[in-house]
């Protein structure tokens, strides 16, 4: 179990408390759900208390993404709304429009074409739920019979989009123990068995035996589904809808356990896969050990090169072994479908043939890295998991800091690296992303918003939900978290407290004020003395931060920093019919000494309309209004990873390099520069 | 930057601009147009050896504008470095060959004096912006970021104490109070990752205890000559230089019990680390200083050069 798994499971424990606010169901109730037929009741008493039965009310929270938990939930009835909050802030560069978009594009010119056209725009993000978010909503609707949380449920990983119930909704909330038992078909691995035995046997030949019947989950799944999930791939998109309907109904939903072989380098091939849950790792046997190619997740596929040869007539035999990293499900298509898709349907054959030219040359690529030292010293030490490093020549460095200036230029004013790190003799290898030949990071995106470009760079795309998990991936700290400052008038930017920054100056700082155990969200920066905050303020992180110290200036600064992050509105008295719903319960006060509502956090649109309902008395309205008005369009933090992705659009030399006016800044290859000296 | 060899080719380029121009000053003052009168910065020659000046000045000048378009690829900031470092050199030569070697009136003595301290300024800046990168890299190990040095000297100083503490409470408190607090504030810090578990349970364990036992001595020398100087407010010897503090650390260890020589040793790196980035900080700023000299007067010779061009067309 990695630091990182720990690390979620301790989380996803403290969210355990969630099982608490439901009802217990008895094996009777459970074995009356077609979810839980073929299941043994004894099996159900003996982990009695595994599922319980939860309402929600209209518009309540049923999980907030990136939030952790160790459950999965089952609507029974009632449709949900579910989405990513994520604004697109920061993390890539927008384009703009106008005459600065003019200029910004002559701009671009200069830089040389710094806009990613590299990569495209998706259709859709995928997600832990039965539907895939239509790329620029980011928002589905759920209905009953809808499972959804497994990912969170099986593997530990955050909540990958916020569910809100549309309508009063009854669901099933379960542990782990209860989702196995689900997912367990026993004829169907055993017939599994037989095939792959048969396949190893008799290559080339067809197992005619008939698939025993999918399971309840494997059933609701292909029936609901698995068609628009694969309508959803851009492969499937040209394909047409009697061909889709026959996959649907030909296609195998296999799980693998967390460790188990998919398939091994050199296998016999007559499958092709798509992730649904979980991540593979695809990884070639070199000289000296395994070497990691690539991490899969949810919506990618794999098993297409050596079909893809067998189509040509030649040996059909895996290139790569593909491993469950978790616990992982997915869409299998056996080979006579895939010849059909790739004979009947040219755009799929050519997405297939590029995919499988892209993937050949990078494992070519990285075979010429690994290819003149053996893999396992390259492997053990920590520089040479590297491709690439960001260098500095510190008899050369004047410590000038334009390198960091000219990655915040280049990233929205974030700069994804610090001049700050291990040191090697005179050079000082920066804290900025490796591009390591074992990308761990990659693992667990709940949205897949971490990715590795054709020329191995790590790129994070905007629609990250901020969940953290990627940067405690990271074993040299180089993926970090920075808050991004967005407008809350964003259409998307709804239903998810938003967090608050503001900042004081406090110079000088008060004797009495230990700056190294500052209350979380408070932060001083020497540079100017200021006090920042970032966080979400109410009743009681107000308190810690007023009770942190007492000195008189410090008292004075919390006070005026408190005082920039509220919205305050005139009202004599509050009505006495004053209902404040729990979710925003934290965030409204009534001030009557000052005779006025105060509002601790933003007030999003959505948030003024449920403000709005607390109360009918119209002088309570008009304030909420008001309020609104104040606080509309004023300005709001989110955290997202960023990580250096080595200006990978430039097709040139890194910014940071390319503005270091004492050639002081050079990436380089580990193996070449640190074996030459 | 480096002064090296990959500075030849600027280096043969300035030294032919150099001999070009000095010839053609020579030729021109004994055979050619100015030998009758003298040279002076309104002849053609004059001019030209004027325009070029101040286009290496303009060269020299836009440095300072390439750096804020970071990002622009409009040749690398090393090229656009190197060209100001010689370029603007070789505009010290070209103006006194513009001027005939003279000052001139109060505008032309000023001009010419501004260059003057321009040039030497930057020389001095190259100097020592060759020399401190390396001085630092070998004496300052522990470098951070400048602007976090702040920030690491107050870490250490709460660590000095952290460690000091085996000696028990500073000032009469109760130890029981004392003693919750600081376990307290010690895990606080340690869930902020800024020490390893190991680490944290050690000093929790030497708080559980304290005052060790003969510790006295070693409470004296902590708040007597330690904490002042690791909270800034004694920058003297003995413990600003390494070698007299390494004595002075040795002797204490004689005089201390062998439990407490870990401590001590804790005390000396703790001393050794703030020492080192006050040298950092002493070195930052000779290695940035000089550009409040230069920088400000950079700008003033290139908008009295505008006044010096306006005038001279003028009155020409």
């Amino acid at each position: 179990m990695t630091q990182s798994t720990i690390v979620r499971r301790e989380k996803a424990d403290e969210a355990a408390g969630l099982m608490g606010k439901g009802t217990p169901l008895s094996s009777d109730d459970l074995l009356k759900l077609p979810l839980f037929k073929g299941i043994s009741k004894k099996l159900l008493d003996d982990n009695h208390g595994a599922v319980v039965l939860r309402h929600f009310e209209k518009g309540e929270v049923i999980c907030r993404q990136g939030d952790y938990g160790s459950t999965a939930f089952f609507v029974l009835s009632g449709n949900c709304d579910v989405f990513i909050n994520t604004p697109i802030a920061g993390v890539n560069t927008t384009p703009q429009s106008g005459f600065m978009g003019l200029f910004k594009k002559m701009a671009s010119a200069l830089r040389g074409g710094h806009a990613r056209t590299a990569r495209p725009t998706p259709t859709h993000v995928h997600i832990d739920a039965p539907v895939d978010l239509p790329w620029g909503d980011f928002r589905a609707t759920i209905g009953d019979n809808s499972l959804f949380g497994e990912m969170t449920c099986l593997n530990f990983y955050p909540r990958s989009a916020t569910v809100i119930a549309r309508e009063p909704v009854a669901c099933l909330e379960m542990l782990r123990n209860i989702l196995d038992l689900i997912y367990r078909n026993e004829p169907q691995a055993k017939w599994r068995k037989e095939k792959q035995k048969f396949v190893e046997t008799n290559p080339g030949k067809k197992f005619d035996k008939p698939r025993p019947e999918d399971g309840p989950i494997g059933k609701t799944y292909r029936e609901r589904s698995l068609r628009n999930h694969l309508s959803g791939f851009p492969l499937f998109r040209n394909v047409s809808a009697d061909f889709l309907e026959h996959l649907r109904a030909s296609a195998e939903i296999v799980t693998f356990e967390p460790g188990e072989v998919i398939f091994r380098q050199g296998d016999p091939a007559d499958e092709f896969y798509i992730v649904r849950i979980g991540f593979v790792k695809v990884s070639q046997a070199r000289a000296g050990g395994e070497m990691v190619l690539q991490y899969l997740s949810r919506g990618q596929y794999f098993g297409e090169i050596a079909l893809l040869a067998r189509a040509e007539g030649k040996e059909a035999k895996r290139t790569a072994t593909c491993t469950a990293i978790d616990h992982v499900e997915a869409v299998v298509i056996n080979a006579d479908d895939f010849s059909e898709l790739i004979s009947r349907f040219p755009d799929a054959q050519q997405q297939l043939r590029a995919e499988a030219e892209r993937r050949l040359k990078t494992d070519e690529d990285l075979a010429k890295v690994t290819q003149s030292v053996g893999l396992g010293d390259f492997l053990d030490q920590g520089l040479m998991q590297a491709q690439s490093l960001l260098v500095l020549d510190l008899d050369r460095c004047t410590r000038c800091d334009e390198c960091v200036r000219a990655c915040a230029d280049s990233h929205d004013g974030v700069t994804r690296l610090v001049r700050d790190g291990l040191r090697f003799d005179k050079y000082l290898v920066a804290t900025s992303c490796r591009s390591c030949l074992d990308p761990v990071c990659m693992i667990g995106c709940p949205v897949g918003s971490i990715g590795r470009s054709d020329t191995r760079e790590i790129f994070i795309e905007d629609w990250c939900i901020g969940c953290d998990l990627c940067a405690q991936n990271c074993p040299y700290g180089n993926i970090n978290m920075h808050p991004f400052e967005v407008d809350t008038s964003s259409k998307l930017f709804q239903k998810q407290s938003p967090l608050r920054q503001a900042r004081v100056r406090l110079d000088p700082l008060p004797s009495s004020l230990d700056i190294t155990l500052l209350p979380e969200g408070l932060s001083y920066d020497d540079n100017g003395g200021w006090l920042n905050y970032i966080g979400l303020p109410n009743e009681k992180n107000r308190g810690k931060l007023r009770e942190y110290c007492s000195d008189a200036s410090y008292q004075r600064a919390i006070g005026s920093l408190l005082r920039q992050m509220e919205t305050r509105v005139p009202l004599p008295i509050l009505p006495a019919d004053f209902k404040p719903e729990k979710r925003l319960s934290p965030y409204i006060q009534f001030d009557p000494a000052q005779k006025s509502l105060v509002f601790l956090g933003v007030i999003t649109p959505d948030d003024k309309e449920e403000y709005l309902n607390f109360s009918s008395d119209n002088q309570y309205k008009q304030a909420v209004e008001k309020a609104a008005k104040q606080s509309f369009g004023r300005k709001a933090v989110v955290y997202k990873a960023t990580t250096c992705d080595l200006c990978e659009s430039l097709k040139q030399e890194p910014n940071c390099v390319y503005a270091c006016p004492h050639e002081a800044a050079m990436r380089v290859e580990p193996k070449l520069f640190f074996g030459a000296k | 930057m480096r002064i090296d060899k990959s500075h030849q080719s600027w280096l043969f380029l300035s030294i032919a601009i150099l001999l070009i121009a000095g010839g053609w000053y020579w030729y021109d003052v004994t055979r050619g147009h100015d030998a009758l009168n003298g040279p002076s910065g309104g002849s053609a020659t004059g001019l030209i050896y004027g325009v070029l000046g101040t286009s290496f000045m303009l060269f020299a000048g836009l440095l300072g504008a390439r750096k804020k378009v970071r990002t622009w690829r409009i040749g690398r900031a090393e090229f656009w470095m190197r060209g100001h470092l010689w370029l603007g050199t070789l505009a010290l030569p070209m103006i006194w060959l513009h001027a005939g070697f003279r000052h001139g009136g109060l505008l032309t003595s000023i001009l010419t004096w501004l260059t003057y301290i321009i040039v030497v300024s930057g020389i001095i800046g190259a100097l020592f912006q060759h020399l401190i990168p390396n001085a630092m890299t070998r004496s300052v190990p522990d470098e951070t970021i400048f602007e976090q040095i702040p920030q690491v000297l107050r870490h250490l100083a709460v660590e000095a104490d952290d460690v000091a503490a085996i000696c028990g409470p500073e000032n009469g408190q109760d130890i029981e109070t004392w003693r919750k607090a600081r376990t307290s504030a010690l895990r606080t810090r340690s869930t902020r990752a800024l020490m390893t578990e190991e680490r944290r349970d050690q000093l929790a364990a030497a708080l559980a205890t304290a005052p060790a036992d003969g510790s006295a001595p070693l409470k004296e020398f902590y708040l007597r000559q330690v904490k002042p100087f690791v909270i800034g407010e004694s920058d003297q010897p003995p413990l600003n230089d390494p070698t007299r503090a390494s004595t002075l650390f040795a002797k204490q260890k004689v005089l201390l019990p062998q439990p407490l020589h870990e401590t001590l040793d804790d005390l000396e790196r703790i001393c050794d680390e703030v020492r080192q980035l006050h040298a950092q900080r002493r070195m930052h700023h000779w290695l940035h200083g000089w550009l409040f000299i230069h920088v400000p007067l950079s700008m003033a010779l290139l908008v009295l050069t505008i006044a010096h061009v306006i005038v001279s067309l003028r009155y020409w």
